[in-house]
């Protein structure tokens, strides 16, 4: 959190300077320059001998300048205006094709020098052979060259169905030397943003990747880590210690990257992103449905199994090291994923019933990029170096003063007067948006298509956007043809936050977001839409694009089919953040006649209406028993000022309803993956597990919050006897010289299977 | 982000701007003092953290710990240590006895290393009723031994400790349930949970140590295949039990922070031990004489709401009931084999 400019210029050199006078009077004292006298006289000592904590010795004492004690002053721009730097594209990265080998392994070109990527971790030959120097960590020399624990429980699920068809290979490192937010801005010191390049043991690079996946042509990710190995080198905030989440893949818990499976500098986890189409074990089993395919290469389609209601495209991964997502995901450690399907092709000129030719371009069979448009919405800090930075003491939520689409400064895009789709990733740690495109005075409409990555049965035109919270998505169509050439055009966030970064505290007009982005500058207009007469293509390099050649792109009336809500199986309950309304003793101490409900665990869970609480951590929380049977989930949210985007693992819901409280249309029915609470506000959904199993999780994505312990772990079995999944997975615990496991504990309220148990145990014991 | 043109300012240069700038804006009377001191800010870069967490961040305030004495909080506490920092009250009647409990515990594992390169500290967020005596008599519930200092002092400077530290509460049950881990030499700050695993907090707590980081200590070989069909679920109410009640009750060992519960279902009757298991707070209150007698014999720390349900306070008593006679078979072997 930052102190904003209106509110008080000197409050902002007292936060700077505070922490550098307290530390030079200590040191005059101690080496005795001035006496305490001294200190008295000029009224900065108290009786008791103390330092006083006022103006200009502590950045966090309360002045009359400042009601909240935050303590960041505001980010130097040396000079930077909004709107001086084009905005940077995504680079969509190439994709390597495999072979099989013979022994069933994926194999890189030879030319690349790549290990093959196998079923089971290298790590598993590195456990029965540890003296063999081609199994270690390479940088270390200690430990095993994968991260992925070994074993079968860490195995690839599903290895030769989903057989990784293309690779991807990543290095997570210190960012290149010339990296920064907008030119006039100081290059980042290299500890300062970690983020992926493209190769192995290479720099980072912003702004983060692209990849275009596509259904049936599964990838292996291949992650390395080439950050510091000394842990404390890490520019103040951020771990070396990686776990890549595929946030909402559907994929194997070994490849979801939240199963407290972080590896070290030196090493590589190879993820199996399988893209699986869910229900693909229950719906379409033999892949009839041509709604359920992908894009051949050729304009062509391959049917694929599952449920084409269930299909995705605008996702994202990022890490995920429990205890420091926050910091590793503000400092760069993200990238953007595209997932393609028949319908959702990413061609808009191909006609053959299937193709629901939203605005992308023509020039490629599938993935064209020219007129879709990723957008990675972002809030920054900068000390007063200039240096990107973050308070790894803040525990409400993390609120930046210099708005980032695509890692660069409120930037300017050119666009021709035609149809664009803009993907719009919140990948900010704790602030929400609400986003608006204007002209002038007049909001453009917007049609939006999917929420989360999945599309919406029928767009919804608006001219504002509902509130995105952290990790939420939008894919928006926006339609420039009536601009002329010359205009510009503003995307602007009307959203206030809290002051504490706790949650949203008010929607504003364009104009009151104007004025207020004096004061906080991610308000008010964040990006600028520069209409042009000519843009080159991202897609086909060489060719123009030129304003009056025809757009073919449609916003069809029906982009899918709903999914029914049906009677659940089970129901259950999370309520997250539960807390009392004041201290629960009185003036005595006691508690009289009874003890106000003053819990402050983060979060409680409630089966088919039985009470019952969690306590925290690495438990399972939630037992999924067996694959197929719909439940209603609903998620609390217990107030007190908070609000919370919960992001549920590996499945999507079919949002129901928010107990009677208005919902937006772009929410209602759809489909989606984080779900922003309210403050004291609920919601529930439909969902079902399916096709893969092992631990997940279940968290708040207010980043802050979720290392904050608002994390619960999840098991989903697979009901298949003898295999790993039939059963609990033990918690793999990974260290420098490899991973050990350790038994999970259960918690009964969270297993249905336990409850039916208990519910029939006599009382037992003598009264 | 896009690459940068080759020329541009040095960044010495505008290092030294800012520095002189810092220098210009102080107030009046600090401004006297820090023109005859040598500016902090060259050193900002030096290690890997960029400066930012060490001294001058945290405030050198006074700060009293459970045995009167006055220490100053950067200097005393933090300076060039490893410190395991966590929040209480010791009029909590929620989940902070537990995280001392749990601390208790983890204490046990680190006894080498406590108080030598390890040092832990509780921090009152609730100084003006806790006094070091009542601190002192808290501590005393859940460890003597060494190498864990529980701090209070005045409400001001406890405040802004607890900031720098990120326990901004701003009631007392919202106060931070999790643990700060710190190794104040390198800069190196982390967050942690007492309610994983103990073990695994552990080794997290001694990898603070950079020393102790670069030794290799593979893990068991065996492990990854034993874990290959599943880990065995353990019995629902020892789960609990080992999560919330092990910190503070032991079987035949006699009391720690509370009662030693050996045979406690003989002693009382069944309801009342599943009602106090599941709100004793409501229980004292209501002045019922059991818990009332309970209050008086372990005043340092009560037994906390956990927030239970029936169901999980009948896993528990099963729990006991089994434990107990576990206990019992293998007190009368022992004395079976002494009278042989």
């Amino acid at each position: 959190m930052y102190l904003s400019n209106r509110v008080s210029r000197v409050r902002q050199k007292e936060a700077q300077q505070a922490r550098n006078n307290r530390a030079e009077i200590v040191r005059a004292l101690s080496s005795g320059q001035i006496s305490r006298r001294d200190l008295y006289r000029w009224g900065i000592f108290t009786l008791a001998g103390t330092l006083a904590l006022k103006n200009g010795l502590s950045p966090f004492a309360r002045s009359a300048f400042a009601q909240v004690p935050t303590g960041t002053p505001r980010s130097p721009l040396y000079g930077a205006t909004k709107f001086s730097e084009p905005m940077s594209r995504l680079e969509a990265l190439d994709p390597i094709p495999l072979t099989r080998t013979a022994a069933g392994h994926a194999a890189f070109p030879a030319t690349m020098l790549e290990r093959n990527a196998k079923r089971l971790s290298w790590h598993t030959d590195f456990s029965a052979n540890p003296g063999n120097a081609n199994l270690r960590n390479p940088v270390t020399k200690r430990g095993p060259i994968e991260g992925r624990p070994p074993g079968e429980v860490f195995a690839h699920q599903r290895w030769d169905e989903y057989f990784p068809k293309v690779g991807y290979v990543l290095s997570m490192g210190q960012c290149e030397s010339d990296t920064y937010f907008n030119h006039k801005m100081p290059t980042q010191d290299s500890n300062r943003v970690w983020t992926f390049g493209s190769g192995r043991f290479v720099r980072g690079k912003l702004p983060p990747p692209l990849i275009k996946a596509r259904y049936g042509e599964p990838i292996l990710a291949r992650i390395y880590n080439n950050l510091p190995v000394e842990r404390a080198d890490n520019g103040g905030f951020g771990r070396n210690e990686l776990q890549t989440h595929f946030h909402n893949a559907h994929n194997g818990a070994e490849s979801d990257g939240a199963a407290n499976v972080h590896h070290f500098p030196g090493t590589f986890y190879d993820y199996r992103w399988s893209t699986a189409l869910a229900r693909r074990d229950k719906i379409n089993k033999q892949a009839t449905d041509k709604r359920a395919s992908a894009p051949n290469g050729s304009g062509g389609l391959v049917n694929v199994p599952g449920d084409f209601r269930e299909i995705q495209s605008s996702m994202w991964f990022h890490d995920h090291r429990f205890f420091f997502t926050a910091e590793n995901v503000y400092k760069g450690m993200l990238g953007v994923i595209n997932m393609y399907s028949g319908p959702d092709r990413g061609n808009d000129r191909i006609a053959d019933g299937v193709n629901l030719r939203l605005p992308s371009g023509n020039l490629l069979d599938w993935g064209n990029l020219d007129f879709d448009v990723n957008l990675v919405v972002s809030d920054a800090a900068c000390d007063q170096n200039g240096q990107y930075f973050f308070d790894i003491f803040n525990t409400d939520g993390f609120i930046g003063d210099i708005p980032l689409v695509n890692f660069t400064y409120a930037p300017f895009m050119e666009v021709l007067p035609r149809k664009y789709r803009f993907r719009i990733l919140n990948a900010c740690m704790s602030r929400f948006l609400k986003l608006a495109i204007y002209r002038g005075g007049t909001a453009m409409p917007l049609q939006v298509v999917a929420n989360d990555g999945n599309l919406l049965v029928n767009p919804v035109t608006m001219t504002e956007l509902d509130q995105q919270g952290t990790a939420e998505r939008f894919d928006i169509v926006v339609d420039f043809s009536r601009c002329t050439v010359g205009e510009r055009l503003y995307l602007t966030n009307l959203l206030r936050m809290r002051d504490d970064g706790r949650g949203p505290r008010e929607e504003l007009s364009r104009v009151d977001a104007l004025k207020r982005s004096a004061e906080d500058p991610v308000l008010g207009p964040i990006m600028e839409f520069r209409v042009v007469d000519s843009v080159a293509s991202v897609d086909v390099p060489g060719v123009t694009h030129r304003a009056g050649s025809l757009d073919r792109s449609i916003v069809p009336v029906s982009l899918t089919e709903q999914i029914p809500i049906v009677a659940p199986v089970r129901e259950r309950v999370v309520e997250f953040g539960r807390s009392g309304p004041g201290d629960s003793r009185g003036a005595n101490g006691q508690c009289v006649p009874d003890c106000a409900e003053t819990a402050t665990f983060p979060w409680t869970i409630k089966v088919n209406g039985q009470a019952a609480h969690s306590m925290n951590a690495n438990r399972i929380s939630l037992l999924i028993p067996k694959p197929g049977e719909i439940e209603h989930w609903t998620y609390v949210n217990a107030g007190g000022g908070w609000d919370h985007p919960i992001h549920l693992h590996f499945e999507e819901g079919v949002t129901i309803d928010r107990g009677g409280a208005a919902m937006a249309p772009t929410e209602r029915l759809a489909r989606k993956d984080v779900w922003r609470l309210r403050d004291a506000g609920k919601v529930k959904f439909q969902v079902q597990f399916g096709e893969f199993a092992g631990a997940y999780v279940n968290h708040c994505h207010n980043t802050v919050h979720e290392d904050f312990a608002m994390l619960l772990r999840m098991q989903i079995l697979n009901g298949i006897a003898g295999t790993p999944h039939a059963t609990v997975t033990p918690t793999p615990n990974p260290t420098p010289d490899g991973v050990f496991f350790t038994t999970p504990e259960i918690l009964p309220e969270g297993d249905p299977r336990q409850q039916q148990a208990a519910s029939v145990t006599p009382p037992s014991g003598t009264p | 982000m896009r690459p940068r043109a080759a020329s541009r300012r040095s960044r010495k240069h505008f290092l030294a701007v800012i520095a002189g700038g810092a220098r210009l804006c102080l107030l009046l009377a600090v401004s006297l003092l820090a023109a005859a001191l040598v500016s902090q800010n060259v050193k900002a870069q030096k290690d890997g953290s960029g400066g930012r967490w060490g001294e001058g961040y945290f405030p050198n305030l006074a700060v009293v710990n459970q045995h009167g004495k006055t220490l100053r909080f950067y200097d005393d506490v933090i300076k060039n240590k490893i410190v395991v920092v966590s929040f209480i009250y010791t009029g909590c009647t929620q989940i902070c006895p537990l995280t001392t409990a749990r601390m208790a515990q983890i204490a046990d594992r680190l006894e080498d290393v406590l108080g030598t390169k390890i040092h832990f500290v509780s921090i009152s967020v609730d100084p003006e009723n806790d006094s070091p005596e009542k601190l002192a008599a808290y501590a005393s519930a859940f460890y003597s031994g060494k190498g864990w200092q529980f701090l209070t002092g005045t409400l001001e400077n406890i405040r802004a400790v607890n900031a720098t530290l990120g326990e901004r509460m701003r009631r007392l049950e919202d106060h931070r349930n999790e643990v700060v881990l710190g190794n104040d030499a390198i800069r190196e700050w982390a967050r942690n949970s007492v309610f994983g695993d103990l073990d695994r907090l552990a080794y997290d707590i001694r990898s603070m140590d950079p020393e102790w980081r670069a030794q290799v200590r593979p893990p068991l070989a065996t492990s990854a295949e034993a874990m290959d069909q599943g880990a065995a679920p353990l019995v629902t109410g020892q789960n609990l039990f080992i999560k919330l009640c092990a910190g503070c009750h032991a079987f035949g060992a006699g009391d720690r922070v509370g009662p030693d519960l050996f045979d406690v279902h003989k002693r009382r009757p069944h309801e009342w031990l599943q009602r106090f298991i599941m709100s004793p707070e409501r229980m004292r209150a209501r002045k019922d004489p059991i818990a009332t007698t309970l209050s008086q014999r372990y005043q340092a720390v009560r037994m906390p709401d956990l927030g239970l349900s029936a169901n999980d306070a009948e896993d528990l008593i099963a729990f006991i009931e089994s434990r107990s006679l576990t206990v019992e078979r293998h007190t009368r072997h022992q004395q079976q084999l002494i009278g042989r």
